[in-house]
């Protein structure tokens, strides 16, 4: 058998790998806050899952082939490689997405609850006091108030 | 969801000029229905990510839910919503 027969017979095991890592890579989009998040988040798990349907059969195809023990050996480790980026890929996403529905919280055009809580300096503030009042260094109070609930990059 | 002290620290370090407000009793984040339970670091209750633009009314006028944690709301989103009130 010619070696570029064998390079053929690699070839989907190569190509999910690349796969996987480039759904591994995607996740640049969230780290460095680039536009187009939502839309990275499906490509990368679309990624995630063609490396998973190319490295399996890529692998086994590899194996069967006259390759040499050696370049089995390497495309054995590539592949297990591959398959931790996917499993990676496959948990981050899956993980990412568990998150409780928000049915019940406020929507457009509905009142929001007032609340009171204490500021970095222990201060009580409420919502109505933030919508009321000026805030640092502005002369009139402001049209609006944003609320993030925000929780860390966890 | 940190104490005070932490948020202060956290602040100041930043230069925030944002009222930065602490909910260590989660009450606000009950009420607003946005309890991610169990999803803290150590496995205590957090809220869910969620953005609220309420006007002078305390009407809400814009939101956003985000369906996946590692995707947030970017300064730019925040800041259009805001320009597309009225006045």
């Amino acid at each position: 058998m010619t070696s570029s027969a064998t390079t053929q017979r690699a070839t989907p095991l190569w190509w999910g790998v690349g796969l996987a890592v480039l759904a591994l890579g995607f996740n640049v989009f969230f780290f460095q806050a680039w536009p187009g998040q939502r839309l990275a988040a499906w490509i990368s798990a679309a990624c995630t899952l063609l490396a998973l349907v190319l490295v399996g059969p890529g692998a086994v195809r590899l194996f069967r082939s006259p390759a040499t023990t050696a370049r089995k050996l390497v495309g054995a480790l590539v592949a297990l490689i591959a398959l931790g980026a996917i499993g990676i890929s496959s948990m981050a996403f899956i993980v990412a997405r568990k998150l409780p529905a928000s049915d019940a919280a406020p929507q457009i055009g509905q009142q929001a609850p007032d609340f009171t809580l204490r500021d970095t300096n222990g201060t009580p503030v409420s919502l109505t006091q933030l919508l009321t009042q000026p805030a640092l260094g502005a002369a009139t109070p402001p049209k609006a108030v944003l609320l993030v609930f925000y929780r860390g990059w966890w | 969801m940190d104490p005070p002290d932490v948020s202060r620290d956290l602040a100041h370090k930043a230069g925030y000029t944002i009222a930065l407000l602490a909910d260590p009793e989660l009450e606000t984040i009950r009420r607003y229905h946005l309890l991610h339970a169990a999803a803290g670091p150590d496995g205590h209750d957090i809220a869910r990510p969620a953005e609220f633009l309420v006007d002078r009314d305390r009407v809400v006028r814009w939101t956003n839910f985000t369906e996946d944690i590692r995707v947030r709301a970017r300064a730019d989103e925040l800041l259009r919503a805001a320009a597309n009130l009225p006045r």
